[in-house]
């Protein structure tokens, strides 16, 4: 059975292409934009991986992150956050467990899916 | 009156003391011996008479022969002639009478033992009076030694005793305006400058004095005058310090509070005016906050303090007040040393910076994340595109979709440019020092612009030794600048031509340098190439950069510690050059 992965993430293309991508290299993806997720939705799908648009560090934006670690359901599912921000290592020291600089590349992508999973 | 006339006048009166008792003496002994010696000669010389008469009388023979007649006569005569008491007179008569009758008796010897004791009678009467008149006046005599000798004692004793209060009291005359002096010298010393000398009269002293009362009251008001401007200074810091923004604790060298101010106060919540004087380890008990701050080794981070109802951050310094110490040995030349005098802890109040920081910090991560994501979709999608099992493109196709390509690795890194220099600017840049091998770097940046290099023909040279010394640098930084240079040198090269990337070690330092045989830079914009939005403006076929490469290079490499140029010349290219130094260790 084909591994789930979510992506959280507030761009709708990036969400699309990522999506497309994943799919192509034959996960399950459940897309989510940033905005309508809730935790209950992250826990029905139950995935192998979540990859997660994360802005900025600030409380704000780092608290879906920070909740999916503190949930006890979530607790143990990698998260890899996606994020713009020019300090990825904090983000890593926050509540993910890798970072994925924008952009990058899709060998790249594929590649942390594959060693996190 | 003067000293001297006092002096004299002193001097003349001991003489005229003396003078006096001499004379008072003298008189008295002339007295005594006047009323002794010459009185009671007189007495003793009428005894003397009768005495001779009475022998000549008892040695001759009645009748008395013509011989001895005479020499009584002769004495008899003498007596008379020596009448010195009341009565005597009476009895000399008395006695010439009987010697008279005695003469006159005859031969009758009945009539001359009458007449001979008559005489005899006569002869003692006078013995008697002289006698008593001896005794007498010894009495008188010695009372009037005794009373001279009184006398005399209780002028002397009088004399001593003027003597003595006068020699008591005239050097004091003399030495007790002294002694006032050097009292108030020494006064004028320990800086009493308030003391006032009241000599009367116009003598030296009285003179010295008023001169002295000037001095002192010159040198009174210049203390005053220098404790007034040091009180009006110490006011002014204090007021300083009181309206100071930032929280001030001064400690003194056992560790009292020495001053407070109100922010400190009010932070602290302590009264200042209370704790002003006590001990800062009796207060750290009672304050945690204080303890906080007065235990903080190294104070980099902020501190996070709840005060007045919000969380506050503050920067904490903590200085030590060297109080320059100038030795006042005489003879000694003046020098200064150090001396610690306590400990000042300033909390500045940097919520604000605090919070700027943050809304800025924010505010890059906004923009980066707009501006970066839909260039991630864009790459991506082009990458999705290039598949071939999306769909094969055709060649004018393929083509569209390179120069899109391009655009957007330009714009990627246009955008990762003033990103980074927004970081820089505003004191983000935060570096992860590593040693690291300098040649490692190189070919790092090289590997970077391979593809560029290879597109222009240009052959990438390296040249170094195999041994450099580590460096101690943030890597990532400097492989960016070198990338910088690379990618600069390449633009400019002209094909098929070669870049020499040099790694050389100059003292204790490590040079790069990027060498391209390009047309070279005008002099006059040497020096403007670091800086800020700056492009070459003859450059109009490449403008390609957002002129903030450079200027993010030198940021990169100052921060590290380094320093980075460019030797050009026209028609022979360009030398960009950064050194690092060497890792110490």
């Amino acid at each position: 059975m084909a591994k789930k992965v979510v992506i959280i993430e507030k761009d709708r293309d990036i969400l699309e292409v990522v999506s497309y991508i994943l799919i192509d290299a034959g996960y399950s993806v459940s897309p989510f934009g940033t905005e309508q997720v809730t935790l209950e939705h992250i826990i029905r799908e139950k995935p192998n991986l979540i990859l997660l648009d994360v802005i900025n560090i600030s409380e704000e934006g780092t608290a879906l992150c920070k909740a999916i670690k503190n949930n006890p359901k979530l607790g143990n599912i990698p998260i890899v956050a996606l994020s713009t921000h020019l300090k990825p290592q904090l983000i890593k020291e926050t509540c993910a467990d890798e970072v994925m600089k924008k952009p990058f590349d899709i060998d790249e992508l594929l590649q942390i899916v594959e060693d996190h999973i | 009156m003067k000293i001297k006339t006092k002096l004299r006048l002193g001097f003349g009166f001991l003489f005229v003391v003396v003078i006096f008792f001499g004379a008072v003496s003298l008189f008295y002994i002339n007295d005594i011996s006047k009323s002794s010696k010459i009185i009671l000669k007189d007495n003793y010389e009428s005894l003397r008479y009768t005495r001779e008469i009475r022998t000549i009388l008892d040695e001759a023979e009645l009748p008395l022969p013509e011989s001895s007649n005479r020499a009584v006569s002769h004495h008899l005569s003498l007596v008379k002639s020596n009448i010195t008491e009341t009565g005597e007179g009476e009895a000399a008569t008395a006695l010439e009478d009987a010697f008279r009758q005695l003469t006159a008796s005859g031969s009758d010897p009945l009539a001359q033992r009458l007449a001979v004791k008559k005489v005899y009678r006569q002869l003692r009467i006078v013995d008697e009076l002289n006698m008593n008149a001896i005794v007498m006046k010894d009495d008188t005599t010695r009372t009037d030694v005794e009373r001279a000798a009184t006398n005399l004692i209780i002028i002397a004793s009088m004399c001593f005793l003027i003597l003595l209060s006068f020699s008591v009291n005239f050097p004091g005359f003399v030495a007790n305006p002294l002694r006032e002096f050097s009292d108030a010298l020494k006064e004028i010393s320990r800086k009493n400058y308030r003391q006032h000398l009241n000599f009367r009269g116009n003598d030296e002293f009285s003179e010295l004095a008023k001169e002295f009362n000037v001095m002192a009251s010159l040198l009174n008001k210049w203390e005053s005058s220098n404790l007034a401007k040091l009180q009006s200074e110490k006011l002014r810091i204090e007021a300083i310090i009181g309206q100071m923004q930032d929280a001030i604790i001064g400690l003194n060298e056992q560790k009292e509070i020495l001053f407070l101010n109100q922010v400190a106060a009010q932070l602290l919540n302590m009264n200042e005016k209370e704790v002003i004087g006590t001990n800062a380890g009796e207060l750290m008990k009672s304050s945690d906050l204080l303890s906080r701050i007065l235990q903080v080794q190294r104070s980099d981070k902020p501190m996070k303090i709840y005060a007045d109802g919000k969380e506050s951050y503050f920067q904490l310094e903590r200085r030590e007040i060297i109080v320059p110490v100038y030795g006042d040995q005489p003879g000694e030349a003046i020098s200064a040393t150090g001396k610690t005098a306590g400990e000042v802890y300033i909390l500045k109040n940097i919520t604000q910076y605090k919070e700027l920081d943050e809304a800025k910090t924010n505010f890059i991560a906004t923009v980066s994340h707009e501006l970066k994501t839909p260039i991630s979709s864009i790459k991506m999608s082009l990458k999705l595109m290039a598949d071939e099992r999306i769909g094969s493109l055709n060649i004018e196709q393929q083509e569209l979709v390179q120069h899109i390509k391009e655009d957007c690795g330009r714009l990627l890194k246009i955008t990762g440019e003033l990103l980074d220099l927004a970081q820089v600017e505003t004191g983000n840049l935060q570096l992860n020092f590593v040693k690291a091998d300098p040649r490692k770097i190189a070919l790092y940046a090289m590997d970077a612009v391979s593809f560029q290099a290879e597109q222009k023909l240009i052959e990438l040279e390296l040249v170094s030794r195999n041994d450099l010394p580590a460096i101690n640098v943030d890597t990532e930084k400097t492989a960016w600048v070198l990338v910088n240079f690379l990618s600069n040198a390449l633009r400019y090269s002209p094909g098929k031509s070669t870049v020499v990337i040099q790694i050389l070690e100059i003292g204790d330092n490590i040079e790069f340098s990027v060498r391209d045989f390009g047309k070279g830079i005008d002099e006059q914009y040497q020096k403007r190439l670091f800086d800020r939005y700056f492009q070459v403006p003859t450059d109009g076929n490449n403008k390609s950069g957002s002129g903030l490469g450079l200027a993010i290079s030198k940021d990169f490499i100052e921060a590290e510690g380094g320093k980075i140029w460019v030797e050009s010349a026209i028609g022979e290219g360009s030398k960009f050059s950064f050194s690092l130094p060497k890792d110490a260790h």
